[in-house]
């Protein structure tokens, strides 16, 4: 039997464990799009997050027999690929210019930072120039704060499912969230500020 | 900042997402301007990510993925050739089987039966442990005497230090009590040695001589007494401090000399003069 649409994450991976390939090709195609959006944000380039993606259901399946009755299957799947991202990172040798003991210490509060976004006549910069400027401001973030914001606003997760997937606090994602929207806020300010002032002139 | 207001801001990541406000906080957000603000710029950034196109994978990605999977599986799944060749870490030989190597020349003794193999190794056992005792008695004999020797001369010296300390202490006393001489009885012994201390001549680690095991500090290891008037002070070990027939003294006026055999009888008969 051809597993459906509708059939659960959590119902298809119990079928990958019963030895169901078709299954798992399903729960592939299902996150297909999701996953692999994610991957390139935080990558910044498509092959690599190609491999990721394969080697994350390499993961999953290896640690089919593992994997505990009753979790969610989404924020464990986002949870292996954060790791392998991770992984990535370092053999990069990235450095994370914001370590998670520094969050908070961004700035100005996420509502300040929105009351003069608000302020900025952004709707004056073209659609492509908006995106390229969101893209690099979203770049600039750290590691950290990218992928609490990735899952949570691209990836559109809980912030419980992100906190799983990260395996961090509720109270973590939520600051990470809040300083990752404020700072990119800020981050996305001056250069529409000064987009549009070239624009007057 | 009022109730609503924090409510508000919390709510700000969900209004990026697009959630739309309603109820009390839309009727807050008309009436404060710090909120309509925050809603608007919520809103300007939610539309700015959304400007943000999502990479396309490629259409064979699940293909694969799967055939990774597979192919993972399957490298798994296969059983090693029988006839495989696993390669070994040589066998750590033990000192009894190096010695069996090295102590004997030419090349290693091959030894077939496991019975002449075992008596060998007995053998070579003893032979290494007779060698490890022969040179222990060897360095015990070389140098534990040179070892006693070196330890009395440091004690040796370390008693004549207390005893100029205690001559001094006496002259001092001496000097400070004329009296003390001509009483009926002059102080002598623990007496003295109590009346420097107190006195603050001498301290109580000066009667102790470093050569008497388990000297305290009240004891006293010296021969102490008063110079009668006139007699210069002489103040001396105790025979057996430093041996059988060793003695250390000190003069008032010349140094603290070790007396040993003639030079100490001779000693000993002038002090009886």
């Amino acid at each position: 039997m051809q597993p459906s649409v509708e059939t659960s994450d959590e119902a298809l991976l119990a079928r990958v464990k019963a030895g169901d390939e078709a299954a798992l090709e399903v729960l592939v195609e299902r996150f297909r799009r999701p996953l692999f959006g994610y991957l390139h944000r935080m990558l910044g380039n498509a092959a690599e997050a190609e491999d990721v993606f394969q080697e994350t259901f390499l993961r999953v399946v290896k640690h089919l027999p593992r994997f505990e009755e009753g979790r969610r299957v989404k924020p464990w799947v986002y949870a292996i690929a954060s790791n392998l991202v991770k992984n990535v990172y370092r053999s990069r040798k990235y450095r994370e210019k914001t370590s998670i003991d520094q969050e908070g210490a961004e700035g100005e509060p996420l509502s300040a930072s929105l009351a003069a976004l608000a302020q900025t006549p952004s709707e004056l910069a073209s659609e492509s120039e908006r995106a390229v400027a969101v893209r690099d401001a979203i770049d600039r973030l750290s590691p950290v704060s990218r992928d609490a914001l990735v899952l949570f606003y691209f990836q559109g997760l809980a912030y419980e499912e992100i906190a799983q997937a990260l395996e961090v606090p509720l109270g973590t994602v939520k600051s990470r969230i809040h300083n990752a929207l404020a700072k990119l806020a800020a981050l996305l300010r001056p250069t529409l500020e000064t987009r549009t002032e070239a624009e007057h002139a | 900042m009022p109730e609503l207001c924090q409510e508000i801001e919390s709510l700000a990541p969900e209004i990026i997402r697009g959630h739309v406000l309603d109820g009390p906080h839309a009727a807050h957000v008309e009436s404060c301007a710090t909120c309509a603000k925050v809603v608007q710029g919520a809103a300007a950034l939610g539309r700015d990510l959304a400007s943000v196109e999502a990479p396309e994978p490629t259409e064979d990605l699940v293909a694969r993925t799967l055939a990774r999977v597979r192919l993972a599986d399957a490298l798994a799944a296969t059983p090693k050739p029988a006839g495989e060749i696993v390669p070994q870490r040589p066998r750590r030989r033990t000192t009894a089987e190096l010695l069996e190597t090295w102590a004997l020349p030419g090349p290693a003794p091959r030894v077939a039966a496991p019975e002449g193999r075992a008596f060998l190794r007995l053998t070579i056992q003893a032979a290494a442990a007779l060698v490890i005792v022969a040179a222990s008695v060897f360095f015990t004999l070389e140098f534990y005497p040179a070892y006693v020797s070196a330890l009395e001369e440091r004690n040796v010296h370390g008693c004549q230090e207390h005893l100029e300390a205690i001559e001094n202490a006496i002259i001092r006393y001496v000097k400070e009590h004329p009296d003390a001489v001509a009483a009926p009885e002059p102080l002598q012994g623990l007496a003295l040695r109590d009346a420097l201390v107190k006195g603050g001549y001498a301290r109580e680690e000066d009667f102790l001589c470093p050569s008497v095991r388990g000297a305290r500090p009240g004891a006293n290891c010296y021969l102490l007494r008063l110079p009668p008037r006139g007699s210069p002070v002489v103040v001396s070990d105790h025979l057996g401090n430093h041996g059988g027939s060793a003695l250390n003294v000190v003069r008032e006026g010349s140094k603290p000399e070790l007396l040993e055999g003639d030079r100490l009888w001779a000693w000993l008969a002038e002090g009886r003069k």
